[in-house]
């Protein structure tokens, strides 16, 4: 009992393990925060492009909700990989985006303009129809080590899976919790 | 019974057809049905000088880095992992760093890239090959070519996995590498496993599968025959499952895998000889629908289209048990392969057990993956992942044994805690135990899960360094001396990514007197020491390392003379520096520039160094990045490199200097030597001259030229030349001399005498026979105070190779080195050719006569 004292004492201290990922477990309410653009898209169309050997896939998705970002009717959503001319790349957990598809994507916009999906494939989520109609938000659970960017410490990460009009009240009050601190 | 031989004939020919067996890679199928040949994409080894991926760093690296950080911690830390994939022996591939280069220079020539960019929150690293996805024939079958390979990696270092000297940036930069070479993820715990399982380490770069990957990729001479191969076919029902994993396990040992073809075959190649647990399981799931699992990138067919993996399914040992004592064990032998290795496994709607990482911790300290230290007695592990704890608890029935039986799992110690919730257990050792890896088998009611490597069981505690005091030997040259606690006499240590030269350690008083790599006056590097057990400083060090700040030198100038280099052309360019500290073997010398390949860099002294360059036809006019990384010493040229205007009526040399004689490359005083090149002579030009200076500088020589035509030039090496670094010049009018580095190598030995077992000399009148045992008096075998190893001498009879049963000085003639062997009775009766090779300095043949063996 002694050692599960000291082992529960030592996982709330933990400090940053010896070790990290190339995946970065982000929660709901982090993506929610970081994101510089919430939406709801179809994608119309996609375009690779090679810029100084980089390949990105550029999603051309029309919005059709918006919860947070500029006000803009169709959004770029840039990719890493696809294939541009001859040059192929490919990036193992790169999101894909299908043409037609309705997604909500949870996107950011670094400095240099380039629109991304936050946390490669954690912030793209497929929208469909249950039976009665509804869009519920599916994910499936990622099982890249994912750690918690405050403590260090491994985290779970569960599948989404809720209807659109509950995420979207998620989203807005995680928005709202943010505008009054 | 037809459907079955049926089934068997199309096994066959696939195992028959196919080029590639193992699926570590990125695979296009060229057919949409059975049976399928996996064609992977690599580098194409006939494409690349020297068959070298050679890895340039954008000089736009990192924009933000942490206390202590810096691009040349960055550059190291690429370097090594470069070198790790360099040391690959059964690979025919070698990587190599070449220093910065700019986005957006033009390249023709295969390469590599390491760009540092702005990445979203989540992402901390990415690599892939590109190509242009077309399926071209090779001498190993066929394969779709890469064309340049791409390392991303994030320009803010502040957040993970930066630091740049911490382990995990080395083995995140190693990772993606792989990547960039072809590799995809494997689930055995080796560096090309994601993180969730990766067990490898800065000891231990890489594990057995990752050089079965990037071996059967790059398949070296011998690769085949020294490992072994096991095929079969995964079926559920009738149907063959695609993307499941098969791995061969030892016990305490490797753990190789393959992914089965969408009928289900598989192949594992590259296994080491020994004894094999074989075992079946479903890739994790994906984190998107639509992807591969495990996020592995599907294969594609001949329309481009992503080929489905087959869904989840029951683990399962060889022949079909989740009982471990039931399984049965496979013998691999070198150059042989095991087939039949088939498995008929149920599909089930999800795996309950998967995804699991393991820890352990060292006072605050979590580390992953476990290391337990085996003298206490008992050790704790810590692991997460589905299926492990329900709600809160232990999950039901869950049980965990070593695969092995070196550790005893205490099932009192079952405990589940935190939010997420962690499982905790102890493992019991003894005096068998032993150390290393150890594989985890966990279990419950109806699953069963493998983790290769999950724990590492290790004797004594972590490396530590308590002090750092910078010195100077008695010959004036820097050294640094730590003090610490669980060093060992392998301990190795690191400044930032750079490894230190270990002068000496003293296991006893816990310290040890390091060489540091150079590095700039201020420069602050971090210190790591690593225990070739895996245990690092890191463990418990990693929150205050330890460092050394450079309280000598000076920033480093460099300067290239030429400047410029015309395409399609080779010269020398010589390269000059101030506050530098060149070293061979360390230093790197780049041109920013997959066309610009540096043949050979000679290092001449701490501040000169001289370049032998190839500049390909195909380089694009206009300014490379050029820079000289010695350590954490880096510096590049104010003006850069520039690439001029291909020009065919320019005089040009090639590189190669052949020795007449022999043919060969090794050039000695007195020899006649044999250039080639362009444009050399023409009519009305002044007549060729040839000089040889040496790198001192102190001596130099107009050679005797004894032919000068426009493409060749023959001149003879004086007698007497100092032998070393030379520079060969060549002028005939041109608008500048010609230049190029060569070594001027001792003469070869010369065979003096032959005797017989009696001490009589071999002629005609007294043949050697096989079996015979014959002395072979050499001279110009060096100073006679040298002890030569016997795996610097090669012999030769008859085109044959000889044993060497002796060697050693004369002890009776001064300057006479004897070379005893045991004439093979394979050697052909008559006159036979004696050579003597001492570090590829061939002797003149000496003929001996060769008697019928006596039967």
């Amino acid at each position: 009992m002694a050692r599960v004292a000291l082992g529960v004492w030592l996982m709330a201290c933990l400090l940053a393990p010896a070790r990290a990922t190339t995946l970065e477990r982000l929660s709901l309410d982090e993506m929610i925060v970081k994101s510089t653009a919430i939406i709801r898209g179809r994608v119309l169309s996609s375009q690779a492009i090679s810029h100084n050997n980089l390949v990105y896939t550029h999603f051309k998705v029309q919005v059709l909700e918006r919860w947070k970002g500029p006000n803009e009717a169709v959004a770029d959503v840039a990719v890493p990989g696809g294939k541009a001319g001859k040059l192929r790349q490919s990036y193992a957990g790169a999101p894909e985006l299908t043409e037609g598809g309705e997604y909500l994507l949870f996107l950011w916009t670094g400095r240099s303009g380039l629109t991304q999906v936050i946390g490669f494939s954690q912030g793209a989520m497929t929208l469909a129809k249950d039976g009665k109609g509804d869009l519920v938000v599916t994910r499936a659970a990622s099982r890249e080590l994912m750690l918690d960017p405050r403590t260090g410490q491994p985290v779970a990460d569960a599948a989404v899976l809720m209807r659109l009009r509950e995420m979207s009240d998620r989203i807005a009050r995680t928005l709202a919790q943010g505008a009054r601190q | 019974m037809r459907g079955i031989r049926r089934w068997a004939s199309i096994a066959a020919a696939v195992l028959a057809a196919a080029p590639l067996g193992a699926y570590y890679h990125y695979i296009h199928y060229t057919n949409r049905t059975a049976p399928y040949g996996p064609i992977a994409e690599k580098f194409n080894l006939a494409a690349l000088p020297n068959k070298t991926v050679t890895f340039f760093v954008s000089d736009q690296g990192p924009v933000q880095y942490q206390a202590g950080d810096s691009f040349a911690s960055v550059l190291s830390q690429v370097q090594e992992a470069a070198r790790a994939w360099n040391s690959v022996a059964t690979s025919d591939l070698r990587v190599a760093f070449g220093g910065l280069y700019t986005a957006g220079t033009p390249q023709s020539t295969p390469g590599g890239e390491v760009v540092f960019e702005e990445l979203p929150p989540g992402l901390l690293g990415l690599g892939s090959p590109t190509g242009l996805g077309e399926v071209t024939d090779g001498p190993n079958g066929p394969f779709v070519p890469i064309t340049r390979s791409v390392v991303r990696l994030s320009n803010d270092l502040t957040r993970r996995p930066g630091p740049s000297y911490s382990e995990a940036f080395f083995l995140t930069t190693l990772h993606e590498m792989g990547h960039a070479l072809g590799l995809q993820h494997t689930l055995t715990s080796s560096t090309m496993s994601t993180d969730v399982t990766r067990s490898t380490s800065r000891a231990k770069p890489l594990d057995d599968d990752d050089v079965a990957a990037i071996s059967l990729l790059y398949p070296a001479q011998g690769f085949a025959a020294a490992f072994g191969s096991l095929a079969g076919r995964v079926t559920a029902g009738d149907q063959g499952v695609h993307l499941a994993s098969v791995v061969a396990i030892r016990q305490g040992g490797a753990a190789i895998s393959a992914l089965t073809n969408p009928d289900g075959t598989y192949r594992i190649d590259g296994i080491p000889p020994g004894q094999y647990l074989v075992y079946v399981h479903p890739l994790p799931p994906a984190t998107q629908d639509g992807f591969g699992p495990a996020n592995v990138v599907l294969p594609v067919d001949a329309d481009g289209q992503r080929v489905p993996a087959g869904g989840a399914f029951d683990t399962v040992f060889y022949p079909g048990t989740r009982d471990l004592s039931g399984s049965t064990p496979i013998a691999v032998k070198a150059g042989k392969t095991v087939g039949g290795i088939d498995f008929a496994v149920r599909q089930r709607p999800y795996s309950p057990i998967y995804g699991v990482t393991t820890y352990s911790f060292y006072d605050q300290t979590p580390v992953k993956p476990g290391y337990l230290n085996t003298e206490p007695g008992w050790g704790t592990v810590v692991a997460y992942g589905a299926g492990l704890t329900r709600n809160g608890e232990v999950a039901p029935d869950l049980g965990v044994t070593s695969l092995d039986g070196s550790a005893a799992f205490a099932p009192w110690s079952f405990r589940a805690y935190g939010n997420p919730t962690f499982l905790a257990f102890d493992l019991l050792f003894n005096f068998a135990s032993g150390t290393g890896p150890r594989h985890l088998l966990f279990w419950n009611a109806n699953d069963i899960y493998v983790l290769p490597a999950a724990v590492h069981l290790v004797q004594g505690r972590p490396p530590s360094i308590r002090t750092v005091t910078g010195g100077v030997d008695e010959k004036g040259r820097r050294t640094v001396i730590v003090a610490g606690a669980g060093l060992t006499a392998q301990t190795k240590f690191y400044f930032d990514g750079a490894p230190a030269a270990v002068r000496s350690i003293d296991v006893e008083a816990q310290g040890a007197v390091l060489t540091p790599p150079p590095a700039p006056r201020g420069y602050r590097a971090t210190l790591t020491a690593v225990n070739p057990d895996g245990q690092t400083s890191m463990f418990v060090q990693a929150q205050a390392p330890p460092a050394y700040t450079y309280d000598y030198g000076a920033e480093p100038a460099v300067f290239f003379t030429p400047a410029a280099l015309r395409a399609g052309s080779e010269g020398m360019v010589e390269i000059r520096g101030i506050n530098t500290s060149f070293a061979e073997g360390s230093t790197v010398a780049g041109f920013g520039s997959n066309d610009i390949v540096v043949r050979r860099l000679f290092v001449v002294s701490p501040d000169r160094a001289l370049a032998n360059v190839t500049v390909s036809g195909a380089a694009q006019p206009g300014w490379t990045a050029a820079s000289v990384v010695t350590g954490l010493e880096a510096a590049r040229p104010a003006s850069g490199f520039r690439v001029l205007d291909a020009d065919s009526n320019t005089p040009s040399l090639r590189l190669q200097v052949l020795n007449q004689e022999t043919g060969g490359t090794i050039l000695w005083p007195g020899v006649v030597a044999v250039v080639t090149g362009s444009n050399l002579t023409a009519l009305g030009a002044p007549p060729v001259t040839v000089t040889l200076r040496n790198a001192a500088g102190d001596a130099e020589s107009a050679l005797e030229v004894i032919s000068a035509l426009p493409d060749q030039i023959t001149f003879r090496i004086p007698e007497g030349f100092p032998t070393g670094t030379a520079v060969l010049r060549v002028d005939g009018g041109y608008d500048a001399p010609l230049r190029l580095a060569l070594t001027i190598d001792p003469p070869p030995p010369v065979i003096a005498r032959i005797l017989n077992g009696a001490g009589e000399a071999v002629n005609t009148g007294r043949p050697a026979r096989g079996g015979d045992v014959l002395t072979i008096q050499l001279t110009g075998m060096g100073a006679q105070d040298q002890t030569i190893d016997a795996s610097r001498i090669r012999v030769e009879i008859g085109g044959l190779s000889q044993a060497v049963l002796q060697n050693g000085w004369s002890p009776d003639t001064p300057g006479v080195y004897l070379v005893q062997v045991k004439l093979s009775p394979e050697v052909a009766a008559g006159t036979a050719a004696v050579t003597v090779s001492l570090d590829g300095r061939t002797s003149r043949p000496f003929a001996i006569a060769v008697e019928q063996s006596l039967p």
